[in-house]
């Protein structure tokens, strides 16, 4: 038994250094990070095939970005006139369905317009706008413009609203309730943010739900 | 043939009984002829030792390899422990790739090769260990001794009822 000793011992070491293994992921566990982050060997997907967008796949199982095209992306829709119509705004959140949008390049601009004439009434009547993206690729920003054309608000990080550890973030606009008329949301990329892996990923999708309260 | 039997069975009690006299690693044979009374001497089998410095190999590479496979286990752990964090073998964890997740990822990876590096290290010491222990294995020394008496002044003869008989003879030296 004395003998056999050393032999377990050295056995165990090898065993040990064995399991002495990095980090074993699959392919799709993951969802791409901030710039396209993903685990080594693996790329970000940022087309919508051949499985899930913005998840980390093998290299060679990845496709380029690319718009959908309508009903998730209208175009044209560079210019607050060509903006897409999202009629009148209701006072319920479930009376406003998403909008989905999509960015092509640091230079690709969306509009969304929408009328707002009665108010929700209330001790707080507000309206807000939001919007959803993933972190893999450029942060989308957004803008409330006046029917001049004029900034009224900036889009800023929702943190008590979204978990980004799904990959996804937010920026929203929240306001006091706003005077009847027409306004536009103006969509693009944060030229701010400065994340957009060296301009390899100046592209993204977005959700856009926009919302009218009395509270 | 007979005598020659149980010539062989008194050496070797004589042997079995000279065991005790075991001081330091000397054993004292049985041969044939110690019947006889020009006896005077018996061998004297000493177990050779190792030198202090090939102890001092021994016990070093020993003692490094213990170390060195201490602390490529401390790496292994550490490298198994944060490879847990960030593996993934199923599809869709719902989590995105951070660069906390990418540090972690880094770090076990680092370790992980740290203990390969140092299990590699210990197991060619282990390896080292072996061939010095035997390439050093002692040889026996060969001694004789003078006999100083015979405790008995006759062998001891006992018969058993199934046939046979034992000689029994002590010495001391």
């Amino acid at each position: 038994m004395q003998s056999r000793t050393p032999h377990f011992a050295l056995a165990l070491a090898l065993a040990l250094g064995a399991t002495a293994c990095a980090p074993d992921i699959a392919t799709n566990s993951y969802f791409c990070g901030p710039e396209g982050l993903c685990p080594p060997k693996q790329s970000c997907n940022f087309g919508e095939f051949p499985d899930i967008a913005y998840s980390c796949q093998l290299p060679e199982s990845v496709s380029a970005f690319r718009c959908a095209g309508a009903p998730l992306d209208q175009e044209p829709d560079d210019t607050q006139e060509q903006g897409t119509a999202l009629g009148e705004l209701q006072c319920e959140t479930r009376q406003n369905l998403p909008s989905f949008g999509c960015i092509t390049s640091a230079t690709d601009v969306d509009h969304f317009v929408f009328n707002k004439s009665a108010s929700c009434g209330g001790d707080n009547p507000q309206v807000q706008a939001r919007i959803q993206f993933p972190i893999g690729a450029a942060p989308v920003s957004v803008q409330l413009l006046d029917a001049t054309g004029a900034t009224l608000r900036t889009g800023e990080f929702c943190s008590s609203q979204v978990e980004t550890d799904t990959g996804m973030e937010s920026r929203c606009i929240t306001t006091p309730d706003l005077e009847a008329g027409t306004y536009t949301l103006r969509i693009s990329l944060d030229s701010e943010a400065n994340a957009n892996c060296s301009g390899e990923c100046d592209f993204n999708r977005y959700k856009l739900v926009l919302a009218a309260s009395s509270r | 043939m007979f005598s020659v039997r149980i010539l062989a069975v008194a050496a070797l009690t004589s042997g079995l009984t000279l065991l005790p006299c075991w001081h330091g690693g000397k054993i004292a044979y049985a041969q044939e002829g110690y019947f006889s009374n020009g006896v005077t001497t018996v061998p004297v089998v000493k177990k050779g030792s190792r030198s202090s410095q090939e102890r001092t190999v021994i016990v070093s590479l020993l003692g490094a390899s213990a170390v060195v496979a201490a602390l490529g286990t401390y790496y292994a752990l550490d490298a198994k422990s944060l490879s847990d964090q960030v593996s993934a073998s199923q599809d869709h964890t719902n989590l995105a790739w951070s660069p906390r997740r990418d540090s972690i990822y880094s770090d076990s990876d680092r370790s992980a090769k740290i203990a390969q590096v140092t299990f590699g290290i210990s197991g060619a010491l282990f390896l080292g260990l072996i061939a010095t222990y035997i390439i050093t294995s002692p040889d026996d020394l060969v001694s004789a001794r003078e006999l100083q008496s015979k405790l008995q002044s006759l062998p001891s003869i006992s018969v058993s009822q199934e046939g046979g008989m034992l000689v029994r003879q002590s010495w001391a030296y």
